[in-house]
């Protein structure tokens, strides 16, 4: 199963487009929405997204024996508090440059597969929380994973993904009276 | 069995708690109106969660990671993320050298004396030591000592982040 994986990217190095689109179909989606939850952007995601797979292919031997969906989203996690990290720093350092280059929400497609008012205003709340109980809630309630699987992607204690999935959630009650 | 709180109803529907309690919260909920109310609400909110975090996926991703793999090539990565910081570290050593290194030896030699047993404060007198012995080498048109050491620091580092998870790499 490595062997296919690490093949894949390698393949997708040396130019092969079905390899470079069957990692965007295999890998892709999950890495993509984990960025979308933490960036609050659609085309920062989809950026985020593209370097870290391009950045794989680019250099296969990175990846881990036993490249598993936790590391993806391990390398995507940290690729993300990185590009968060480098934002608040230019906001402080350069505010004019910031207004200047900083990506305005804007109604993405995403927008329209939201049914309800309540989901845009649960998602505006989920994006209000700090980045890695952001993080916690969407790997949990979206992608389903453990909280062993969140502590591994994370790199924190195991009970410390219970306690900050609480917090995160008496904090999303406060905000949303009617959650 | 006195009301469970808020978190163990969630580790309880998260699936997260130890076999031997969920007999006794099971048998909690078919007594207690309280509770079994209290984690209807809970698993209508997961369903909440989950319904508004749904993201479709860009169609176009392939594409991107096509555009964006063209730009990168063996030659450029380690030109643009290794040896470009190398070379730039070498030439502050150099210029460290030059500008500072007797200020900063005798800055040392006032710190060792007031140093003492602290440890630490030791520790990084030493740092300061390598830092200057490797600013002399440079100053004196040597800079290939820097060079290698700076360039076994920067492998362990990349070695070390990629163990925790790659930061440095991707």
């Amino acid at each position: 199963m490595r062997e296919e994986n690490e093949a894949l990217f390698v393949r997708a190095a040396s130019g092969d487009l079905q390899a470079v689109a069957g990692i965007a179909t295999q890998y892709g989606p999950d890495l993509f929405r984990l960025a979308r939850c933490l960036l609050n952007s659609y085309e920062e995601a989809r950026d985020a997204v593209a370097d870290i797979i391009a950045r794989l292919c680019a250099d296969p031997g990175i990846i881990p024996s036993g490249l598993s969906r936790s590391w993806l989203m391990r390398v995507t996690y940290n690729h993300c508090v990185d590009l968060l990290r480098r934002r608040k720093t230019l906001q402080r350092l350069l505010p004019k440059i910031y207004d200047r280059t900083a990506v305005r929400p804007q109604p993405g497609p995403e927008q329209t597969a939201l049914k309800t008012a309540e989901q845009v205003s649960v998602r505006q709340a989920v994006a209000g929380l700090p980045e890695q109980e952001r993080a916690i809630v969407f790997l949990r309630y979206y992608q389903g994973l453990s909280y062993a699987e969140i502590a591994a992607v994370l790199g924190i204690p195991g009970p410390t993904v219970g306690t900050r999935l609480h917090r995160a959630r008496e904090k999303l009650r406060k905000r949303l009276d009617h959650f | 069995m006195p009301c469970p709180s808020d978190i163990i109803w969630q580790c309880y529907l998260d699936g997260e708690l130890p076999p031997a309690q969920y007999t006794d919260l099971e048998s909690h909920l078919a007594q207690c109106l309280t509770c079994s109310t209290r984690v209807a609400v809970i698993r209508e909110e997961n369903e909440m969660l989950a319904a508004s975090l749904a993201v479709p996926v860009p169609k176009d991703l392939a594409v991107f990671i096509e555009r964006r793999l063209a730009g990168y090539s063996d030659r450029g990565i380690y030109w643009l993320r290794f040896f470009l910081p190398l070379l730039g570290l070498t030439s502050a050593i150099m210029a460290l050298g030059m500008a500072w290194l007797p200020l900063l030896a005798q800055l040392r030699d006032v710190l060792s004396l007031v140093a003492g047993g602290n440890l630490l404060l030791r520790a990084s007198l030493e740092a300061a030591r390598l830092t200057l012995l490797l600013a002399g080498d440079a100053m004196r048109g040597s800079p290939v000592l820097p060079a290698l050491t700076l360039l076994t620091i920067s492998l362990l580092l990349m070695k070390l982040k990629l163990l925790k998870g790659g930061r440095v790499n991707v």
